[in-house]
This record gives structure tokens, sequence and C-alpha cells, in this order.
């Protein structure tokens, strides 16, 4: 479903994203795990078309993020780490916005908007304008732009951050449930978060990819018995890791 | 199509709920009226069109009230990142944009248009001249909300944004007085080319962000400025006059006074406006890729 090549970003002298390749499949949760600034957000705005690529490629469902733009974002939504939303428009009045955007037919807008809302659970809150309603409630109504339409890849980064914890547990079920027939990668520094909801996670630290596996996989390739460690020291290991590769470089 | 209906929709719907769209309808609509009032009621001056022709002066203040907002808003509610991710064209974004501005544009100048049929009741009136004039406000209007709205996509946020429109829609006033003031000699107008020039250059590097692109033809054209100005005495002189008079963008109101449409100043504006809505369209596009 995302075919990413070889994928680069440079500011200036500053090197983001170095030669990052990866796949994700059909309906496959997938994990972005790494520190600040391992360029995890970077990926995702290239992925979603906000950010060119210094050199490299990715496709979604076959079309070039940044040839066939558009076709390549009728597949996608997008939850940004602050949901995008007009403060003085209701869900109601943003989702009918989004949707025609996407491109849905008129004939089915009505109908699409009430179930992104019934899935996000914000169908009570639906007349309330959005300035008013808590951060959990508009990551909500973010999430429920993300989902509308004929949307096949949800991409959100750190869906979770400034949530109770009776929402994150609430969000983590919804994410399982979109899984089910969606394509979804979602990034976060939460090791829990990761491990508990994505089938696959790919480690990135300082730009480049450390490691990609399924969780189980990845303490079983470090630690031996995979018991034995949780994600957090298995995270710990790859970038230390990393960082010692990083200090050889330089004694050279 | 419907795409950039989408976005006109959106827009219209936010300046209405918002306090901007009525501030600006609301203070145009006084503006015009207190004009008619004095001079038509008042003084018993019998042209609506003149009348109206005074209006644009609070254009200056009031372009950047809605204009300046257009793309900073966005920014501020990272909803930009939304018009970027959804499946929309910059054509359809900014196209939509631009069109539901001038739709609050037209709210008074509509209602304004009504005055000459009341006042008709009551008297003669000279209708080609009334909406002759009313046009050309109009028209003036649209430059104006082009070139706010083109600050607006380039700066990032609305106090900056605010400032730059303001100074903008100020000078674009004043350039008629300036012109006239300033000294024609060739000199001066040497000096004054060369600081355009400098513009010019500052103005590509906003719209490209590269140094090259804009640093190498503004420094050709201070080189063969110049080589002009060494080789001949005379050729400048006037010459920055001539510019600022092209760019006095209240000017060509004066010419519907009489009641004429003023083919040229049409064109004027209307080739201001193209520009300015492409090269937002063009910053747009950039914005996306930086």
């Amino acid at each position: 479903m995302i075919e990413v090549t070889s994928l680069t970003k440079r500011y200036g002298t500053h090197l983001a994203l170095d030669h990052l390749s990866f796949r994700v499949e059909e309906n496959e949760i997938f994990g972005f795990l790494g520190p600040n600034g391992a360029g995890k957000s970077t990926t995702m705005n290239i992925l979603t078309g906000c950010l060119a690529p210094t050199e490299g490629t990715a496709r979604i469902g076959g079309h070039d993020i940044v040839e066939d733009s558009v076709r390549a974002r009728e597949l996608i939504g997008y939850l940004p780490e602050l949901p995008p939303v007009y403060m003085d428009m209701t869900p109601r009045e943003y989702l009918r916005f989004v949707a025609e955007a996407k491109g849905i037919a008129r004939g089915r807008l009505r109908d699409e908007t009430e179930r992104a809302m019934e899935r996000t659970r914000i169908t009570d809150v639906r007349d309330r304008l959005i300035r008013t309603l808590s951060k959990g409630y508009r990551q909500r109504v973010g999430m429920a732009q993300a989902i509308l339409g004929d949307t096949k890849v949800i991409i959100m980064d750190e869906p979770t951050v400034g949530l109770d914890p009776i929402q994150i547990i609430e969000f983590r079920e919804m994410i399982r449930e979109l899984g089910k027939d969606h394509t979804v990668i979602l990034s976060s520094h939460i090791l829990s978060e990761v491990s508990e909801v994505c089938g696959k996670i790919m480690i990135l630290v300082k730009g480049r990819l450390v490691a990609i596996d399924t969780p189980e996989n990845l303490a079983r390739r470090i630690g031996g018995t995979e018991s034995a460690l949780s994600l957090e020291e298995i995270f710990l290991k790859y970038v230390e890791k990393e960082n010692e590769h990083e200090e050889d470089d330089h004694h050279l | 199509m419907r795409k950039m209906i989408t976005i006109y929709k959106k827009d219209l719907r936010l300046y209405f709920s918002t306090l901007s769209g009525y501030i600006f309808i609301a203070a145009v609509l006084l503006a015009g009226g207190v004009y008619v009032y004095v001079n038509n009621f008042y003084y018993g001056y019998a042209s609506f069109g003149e009348s109206i022709n005074y209006v644009p002066f609070f254009f200056i203040f009031l372009a950047p009230v809605l204009a300046a907002g257009v793309f900073t808003d966005e920014r501020r509610q990272k909803t930009e990142q939304l018009l970027y991710t959804l499946p929309l064209t910059s054509v359809q974004v900014v196209l939509g944009k631009y069109l539901a501005l001038i739709t609050v544009l037209a709210v008074p100048l509509g209602i304004l248009g009504l005055y000459p049929l009341v006042m008709s009741l009551y008297g003669k009136v000279n209708f080609a001249q009334a909406y002759a004039n009313l046009l050309a406000v109009f028209l003036l209007g649209m430059a104006l909300f082009a070139i706010c709205m083109f600050i607006s996509s380039l700066a990032d946020n609305l106090i900056v944004s605010a400032v730059l429109c303001l100074a903008a829609t100020f000078l674009l006033y004043q350039m008629n007085g300036f012109a006239r003031v300033f000294s024609p000699s060739a000199a001066r107008s040497y000096l004054g080319l060369v600081v355009l020039a400098a513009l010019y250059g500052v103005f590509v590097w906003c719209l490209t962000r590269n140094l090259s692109i804009a640093a190498i033809p503004t420094a050709a054209l201070i080189l063969v400025l110049t080589l002009v100005k060494r080789f001949s005495r005379t050729l400048l002189a006037g010459k920055i006059n001539l510019m600022m008079n092209g760019a006095a963008l209240f000017k060509p109101l004066e010419n519907f006074k009489a009641g004429i449409v003023d083919l040229y100043a049409v064109l004027y504006y209307a080739s201001i406006t193209v520009l300015f809505v492409l090269f937002t369209m063009f910053v747009f596009e950039r914005r996306r890729w930086n």
C-alpha cells in the first residue's frame, strides 16, 4: 500500500532523513518509533504531500506523492499532531467541508459524515462550536476528518499526546478498530503505545532506520529471550547502539 | 470546480461566523452612506457617482481587515496542513478563497447600488455616472484584495500580514502624490530605479526563496542602470516618476468620475488582479513543498 524508497530530506546541511526505505502492507498498523527529532514527523509530512523529499520516492497505492499528488492524497487521511480544525465551525459543518473537499458525491455526504461521527463517537457534540470542545473531542474531530470518504491510509502523528488516560485507552481502541479495514501509520515516542496496537514497528534514530520488525521479533533479536525485555529496553538498546556507532565514526 | 466552491463556501461561512465580514460590510456602507448624505442630501449636490468615488479611501484600512488573514488564519489554526493534505490543487484553494473575498466586497457595493434607484424616485439621476463609479470602486477593491491576499500568503502571522497590507495599501494610495513631488532629474531617477530594482529582488526572493534567481537579475538590472547613467545624461530623467505613476493604484479612479468607463483603467485593474492571484497560487504551491 505504501512504498518508500531511499527517502532523503536535507534542511541546509542538516540531514533530517537519510535514505529511508520501507513498505507498509494493506490493513497493517505500522508504528514509527523514535526520540524527538528522529524524522518521524518529516516522514509523515512527505507521505501526506506537505513536504517534498530531497531525494527518493514515496508511493501511496501506486501513486507517486510528488508526481501524482492529488490521486495519492485522495487515498490519505492525515491527523497531524495538532488537529487541523476550524474553531469557528461545528463538527458537522467541518466534516461536511472536508467531505466535499475529498470529492465525496453529494448524495453520500450525509451518510459519510454521520458514519465518521459515529465511529469517532462525536455525534453528541456535532452542533457545538469546535472552540468549546475539550482537547480529547477536538482530537476525535480531527480523526473523523481523517477517516472520511474512501480513505485507505490513515496517518497519525502522536495521536494521544495531551489526552487523559481514559481518552488514551479509548483512542487505542479506535485505532485497533480502524486497522481492520485501513492501513494505519502512527508515530509515537511512547513505547507502550506502539507495542500495544502496532503489528510492525520501525525504529528511527537521527533520520536513519535502525530496525523494522514485529514487536516480538525485535525483542528476540536483541535480548535473546523475548519475555525478559520490554519494548522500552529494546528501544533504549537501539538508540544506544546507534549513538555508539556515531561516536565510533567521530573517533575514526 | 466543485472543490473550488467547497473552499469558497468554507471561507464565506468563516467571514460571517466571525465578525470580520460584518465589520467590512458595515464600514463600507457607513462610509458610502456618510458621503451620500453629506454630498447629495446636505449640500444638494446631484452626483451620486462622485460621492461613491470617495469610498475607496476607506479600503486602505478595510482591505487588510478582511484579506490580511486569508492565509495567516489557516496557519495559526494549523489548518493549512489540512488544505495541503486534502486532494485539492493550489488553483482551487486560491481561487476559492479569492472569490469568497470579493463576494464580501460585492455585498455592500450591491447595496449602495440600490441608492441611485431609490433616488430616482425623487429626482433625476445620472445612472451611467453612478454605475460607472460603482464599477470603478469594485475593480479597485478587487485589485487591492488580490494584493493583500498575496501578502497574507507570504506572511507567517496575522500581525505581520496586517501591517504589511496596511503599508502596501497606504503606499499605493499615496503613490500619485509621491510621483508629483519626486524630482525628475536623472540622478534622482537613477537612485529611485536602483531602489526599485532592489525591491524587485526582494519580491522575487519572497516568491521563490532562491537567492541566485533573485540576486542575479537584480544585479544585472543595477549594472544596466549604472551604465545607462554613465553614457547618457538625460535618458533616465523622469523615468522613476513614470514607474510611480504606473503604481498609483487609486489614480485611474478619477477617470470614472465623469461617468465614462475607462477601458484602460479596467484593463489596468484586471491585470493587477490576475497577476497577484497568480502570484498567490505560486507562493501557496511553493510553501507546500518547503
